[in-house]
């Protein structure tokens, strides 16, 4: 029995359901010492001085930790080499981390914390992309205070502007989006009697955490391991600030020869930790009269707070989908990276894409009513086709669902019985419904933005029981890589999921196999793991071979058995295999690798083949507006997604239901707000609002499979792609229900007022 | 770790005692205000007195003459799950029902949402419009304020540092009678609330229509209020009809003085007085009272 | 101040702790009585995530002090199975692939244990009101919901039977 395809129950489900999970905050050292940090409070300023005597005096703190215990590098490297891990002399954005006081107990290193006294020489900060692009703005980064800036230019978009028949042009604005993973971030280090480190905590680039800890410490990589805990959710919010976290406390536990842990609490968390990118965006759209897109003209900023991070990267993701899955020979692009006294931005499910898309999909709506069309037929109407370019001038020529998901969407949200039925002009009294949608593609993987490291391992090992374990080195943050994966594991030995143990990931077992990210967890893990299988089945087939007297390459390994094609009664068991090889020592391990194809970008004109392979959604959202409050209530989403293969369906249906709402809260009520000193002032969970169950509308998950034979089983990653255009759909919905387009998010009611309003004006 | 003394009393006279010898005590009910304020270091009490086991303070009941006794420790969940409550004032359970979510309201008590006093507190603007009063007491004796005088700012109330709440009483109403309660938050559950508005109608012949109204206003002033100007002009209009709810709406909107915030601008917050005191008195008019 | 000794019930275990009287008993279960199966998400009563049962009834574990548990009666999500059988409500959650991260999942347990505890039937929108004080980041809640729902059918079919 295949066991890709199937709904195999995750292979973790029973420890979480019984509260036996261990993630980093269950587990307990014996001598361990507990790390609070002190932030910053000041956006911006140079640290006068830092006097940590009274925290030194207090019953149970051990010891304050700042940039002068930092054995190795201070500086971190992300991208770029700019981020201080403990403030050096000045502070760029308030939650920056200052110092680590070390408490016996977490009551001590609290009260340690607030017994810290730092003064600081304030300076105005720069608090927005306005401010830092402003000539004579106060200098955060480099020259210009721009991190990274992008460019795309193909065809000739001035003469298309000048034979449109129709011109639009908006700005946008996004607001800002917290992870709010239920468990915030942690770490716990334990240092080794042999001078080496491990640190265990909730992370998704186990080996990024590896690189910065063992720079901060100036230890021999090899000295170093980083082991993966059960993790709390982390939707790109543990990509890069993981590294940070570890680093401090190996900092603490390099210092004090004692294990240390350092949990983040919410309103720490929201302060300091990596957040979605608020964006600016001038967009100018060229069409003839039938609604065709001509060119388009797009200024792009984001908003990437005080250090780089990974904003150089998620700036060109955001770049290379600046007009979703539509044709257009006529671009300029050009993207911006601002730096700004804020917490710095970096990855988060849909990675730049969700700003622009919101922009780019505003502009289809109002394209649709300038020319007299249904919003779904405009894009129906521009939607590339098999065998036609992207904007970076990529032919997609396979798995290309894209027409497939929006008529699927279509049947099933009925909308051609809703559209026409809803909408302003059709209701009485205050309440309207609206019917909305959105189109997209997702350019699966790093991509050419970060090829080098778009590599990944696995180790795969038969015991002589029969039984498999194998380690990647990615990570399962709750998505169910862990589940996929030993599907792909046990389809390939031919034995029952239940034999299959994935170990937690550890940078001692596996080579480095870049992050967990983009989408890509499936497709790398999973090829890398299909390797290993090969090798190890080559191995074991010549012993199979001699024992049912054929040749190794007439063999298939199937349902626990191993027999000759085409005459399967007979056969040995898989056990009886692996105990035969074990007793001979047949090497039943293997290293697993996978290369990703190919991928190309030039830099100058932002032409190439960005991604090795794209995922396709169509959303749309069904609303219920109250016109007098503005109040928004989202009824029912259907997500269609093209994901190559379901490995597991239920999965595939989590991660699409999971990543609307999250969208939802994006587009309709998440927001970080700061008061004038650039500080955070929505710092818990009452004050920055996520979806509650009340607020979940119906979902309908639809899965279309258009499979990509370069991925395992076809499948291609599309983890993040739930999320990205739900909040355009809402969009339109909106512009249904009101008659007025949304430009911002979040859609909250005050604004929605606003548009009505100014609508009606 | 803790900073201050912790005290259980199993008597009121014990409580009491101890809060006439340590006038900066906190009383500690359901805790799901008193241990966050304390955590954040936002109060930084000497002594915690927990009054969970006062029975005295429990209890929800009805005198002969129709007057309801609600004990303070009364949790959120007891009131709103009260048959007595649902079956006479249902808006003030429904009200009951908005605070925070299951766990909190299982938890919280009557007496702590009202002590705590923020203006957006769910159970204020329904207890303001039945005229509640809170009882009062101390080592000396018992008093009784009525809720609209309970406070002196915002968050801050009149009661004496060495006094408890020990219960609220909600007058019997003569004749029929019908209230509502709507609010509005930045999600369907467990936010606190940007405004709220309850309204409520009584017979009196004394009016044109026979009916005497009571409004009162949550999170646009510095406590709950009532919309008094609103409340007059209904009681002196000649009738009920769509016209004169729309415009007393309006007119509440003199009573109301919202700020900014970090829930919503004051603008919004006036629209929403506006929207909400519109459909609470159409949730009074257009559906039957109750005797 | 001064450590008190308190004694309640742990999952029909009876168990005393001596701790500050402030200390949440969040804390006292994960760190004196080692059951870190109730998880901290937030600490300010927002998220969920520490829901326990407090006779019969759901609360947040972080807003109850040590100091007020004499005598009282708790269960957390290491109280729900019965030995290796896991209730219903676990293995609706599993069937129906309710579980993501899992960090929000023991209490979501809790608050849907004590929903079907006192109702045996309910409809959508009361199981929205039970659990709309455990926020859940990964799922949608629409798997979740579903298995609520199928766990009370089982529940009830297993009753009549």
């Amino acid at each position: 029995m295949p066991s890709v395809g199937v709904n195999e129950i995750k292979v973790d489900a029973i420890e979480k359901v019984t509260g036996k999970s261990k993630y980093v905050d269950d587990l307990h050292f014996s001598g361990q010492l507990h790390c609070k940090v002190v932030f910053s409070r000041v956006a911006r300023g140079k640290i006068e001085s830092i006097d940590t005597s009274e925290a030194l005096r207090i019953d149970g703190v051990v010891d304050v930790i700042t940039v002068d215990d930092v054995p190795g590098n201070n500086m971190t490297h992300i991208i770029y080499d700019d981020y201080p891990l403990f403030a050096d002399g000045e502070v760029k954005f308030a939650g920056q981390i200052v110092a680590v006081v070390l408490g016996e107990t977490p009551e001590s290193a609290d009260m340690g914390r607030d017994a810290v006294s730092i003064t600081y020489e304030e300076e105005k900060p720069v608090l927005t992309i306005q401010e830092g692009i402003a000539p004579g703005a106060p200098l955060i980064y480099s020259g210009d205070n721009i991190f990274k800036r992008y460019r795309i230019v193909k065809g000739d978009f001035k003469k298309a502007f000048e034979e449109a028949d129709i011109i639009i042009e908006n700005e946008y604005y996004t607001g800002y989006q917290e992870h709010a993973y239920i468990e915030t971030q942690g770490m716990m280090a334990v240092p080794g009697h042999d001078g080496s480190m491990i640190v265990y905590g909730a992370m998704q680039c186990p080996f990024y955490v590896h690189d910065m800890v063992s720079k901060v410490l100036n230890l021999p990589a090899s000295k170093v391991r980083i082991v993966q805990t059960v993790t709390g959710g982390a939707f790109g919010g543990k990509e890069d600030v993981p590294s940070l976290v570890a680093s401090v406390a190996a900092v603490a536990a390099y210092k004090t020869g004692r294990p240390c842990k350092l949990m983040l609490h919410r309103n720490e968390d929201i302060i300091s930790t990596s957040k979605r990118h608020p964006a600016w965006m001038k967009y100018r759209t060229a069409a003839d009269k039938e609604g065709n897109i001509l060119g388009i003209d797009v200024d792009f900023y984001m908003d990437a707070g005080a250090y780089a991070t990974l904003s150089p990267v998620v700036l060109w993701r955001g770049t290379v989908h600046a007009l979703g899955p539509y044709r257009c020979e006529n671009v300029r692009v050009r993207t911006y990276a601002v730096a700004t006294n804020k917490v710095p931005c970096g990855a988060f499910r849909g990675f730049g894409s969700p700003q622009i898309i919101f922009a780019s999909e505003a502009q289809m709506d109002i394209l649709a009513e300038k020319v007299g069309k249904d919003p779904f037929e405009i894009r129906k109407q521009n939607a590339l086709n098999l065998g036609e370019e992207t904007i970076t001038g990529q032919k997609l020529n396979q798995s290309f669902g894209l027409h497939k998901v929006m008529d699927e969407a279509f049947e099933k949200s009925g909308w051609a019985e809703k559209r026409p039925m809803w909408g302003f002009e059709h209701g009485e009294g205050d309440i309207r419904k609206g019917i909305g949608v959105s189109s997209i593609f997702y350019g699966v993987g790093l991509g050419a933005g970060g090829k080098n490291m778009a590599k990944a391992g696995a180790f795969v090992q038969i015991y002589g029981d029969g039984s498999l374990s194998f380690a990647v080195g990615t990570t399962d943050m709750g998505q169910g890589m862990r589940t996929v994966l030993s599907q792909i594991a046990s389809d390939e030995m031919g034995i029952p999921i239940e034999e299959i143990y994935c170990q937690s990931t550890d940078t001692s077992r596996i080579p480095d196999s870049g992050p967990t990210v983009a989408s890509r967890a499936t497709t790398m893990s999973g090829n890398a793991i299909i390797d290993a299988c090969t090798q190890i089945k080559e191995r074991m087939a010549v012993m199979a071979a001699r024992i049912l007297e054929a040749k190794p390459d007439e063999l298939e390994f199937e349902d626990g058995k191993v027999f000759v094609r085409r005459i399967p009664d007979i056969f040995i068991l898989f056990k009886d295999l692996a105990k035969r090889c074990a007793m001979e020592k047949v090497h039943m391990t293997a290293q697993g690798w996978f290369d990703t194809p190919f991928v190309s970008y030039n830099e100058e004109n932002g032409q190439g083949w960005a991604y090795f392979v794209y995922a396709y959604a169509c959303n749309v959202a069904e609303i219920t507006i109250d016109l007098k409050t503005g109040e928004i209530t989202v009824d029912r989403i259907t997500a269609a997604h093209d994901v190559g293969k379901a490995i597991n369906p239920q999965l595939v249906e989590g991660q699409i239901e999971g990543g609307s709402l999250q969208g939802m809260g994006y587009g309709v009520m998440e927001d970080i707000l700061h008061d004038e000193k650039g500080r955070i002032v929505n710092t818990g969970l009452s004050t920055y609002i996520i979806p509650s169950i009340i607020d979940a509308p119906e979902m309908v998950p639809i899965i279309v499979e258009e499979e990509f034979p370069e991925g395992p089983y076809g499948a291609k990653g599309f983890g993040e792609q739930p999320l990205m255009g739900v909040a355009p759909a809402i969009a339109c919905a909106v512009a249904h229900a009101t008659g007025a387009h949304p430009d911002r998010t979040p859609m909250i009611p005050e604004r929605i007022l606003e548009w009505i309003e100014k609508k009606g004006g | 770790m803790a900073k201050f003394t912790y005290h259980a009393p199993v008597t009121m006279s014990e409580c009491l005692g101890m809060l006439r010898d340590n006038p900066g005590a906190k009383l500690l009910a359901g805790g799901t205000d008193l241990m966050v304020k304390i955590r954040d270091k936002l109060i930084q009490p000497d002594v915690v007195i927990d009054i969970k086991s006062l029975d005295e303070l429990k209890g929800i009941s009805m005198d002969d003459e129709g007057n309801i006794r609600i004990g303070a420790l009364e949790t959120h969940t007891e009131i709103s799950e009260s048959k007595l409550i649902l079956k006479k004032y249902p808006f003030f359970a429904q009200a009951c029902r908005w605070v925070g979510s299951m766990q909190i309201r299982n938890r919280g008590t009557i007496g702590g949402n009202i002590c705590n006093g923020s203006p957006a507190g769910e159970t204020l603007p329904s207890l303001y419009i039945l005229n509640a009063k809170v009882h009062l007491r101390n080592d000396s004796g018992k008093r009784v304020l009525p809720i609209s005088d309970f406070y002196c700012g915002p968050q801050k109330t009149c009661a004496y540092k060495d006094e408890i709440v020990t219960s609220i009483h909600i007058p019997a109403i003569k004749g029929k009678y019908k209230g509502a309660y709507r609010r509005q938050g930045r999600r369907n559950a467990v936010s606190i609330a940007m405004t709220t508005a309850a309204a409520m109608w009584r017979e009196d012949d004394s009016t044109p229509t026979g009916k005497r109204f009571s409004i009162a206003l949550g999170s646009v002033a510095p406590t709950v209020i009532m919309a008094k100007n609103a409340e007059e002009f209904l009681n002196g209009a000649a009738s009920c009809s769509n016209e004169i709810l729309e415009k007393a709406a309006m007119v509440a909107l003199e009573d109301a003085s919202p700020i900014n915030d970090i829930r919503t601008t004051s603008d919004y917050r006036n629209e929403l007085v506006y929207v909400l005191v519109k459909r609470c008195l159409k949730d009074i008019i257009c559906n039957k009272g109750v005797e | 101040m001064d450590k008190i000794e308190v004694t309640f019930t742990v999952n029909e275990k009876k168990v005393t702790v001596k701790t500050a009287p402030d200390k949440p008993l969040l804390d006292v279960l994960r760190e004196d009585l080692l059951l870190t199966g109730t998880k901290q998400g937030c600490r300010t009563g927002e998220c969920g995530a520490c829901t326990v049962l407090l006779d019969s009834k759901t609360v947040n574990s972080c807003l109850v002090f040590a100091g007020q548990m004499e005598g009282r009666e708790v269960v957390t999500i290491e109280g729900i199975a019965n030995g290796d059988k896991l209730h219903p409500l676990q293995e609706a959650l599993i069937e129906e692939g309710a579980v993501q991260c899992g960090f929000c999942i023991p209490g979501i347990i809790i608050s849907a244990k004590d929903l079907l505890d006192k109702n045996a039937e309910p409809d959508e929108k009361e199981i929205k009101e039970a659990l709309a004080g455990n926020l859940c980041r990964c799922t949608g809640y629409s798997k979740i919901v579903k298995a609520v729902q199928s766990s009370a059918e089982k529940i009830r079919e297993s009753a009549d039977n």
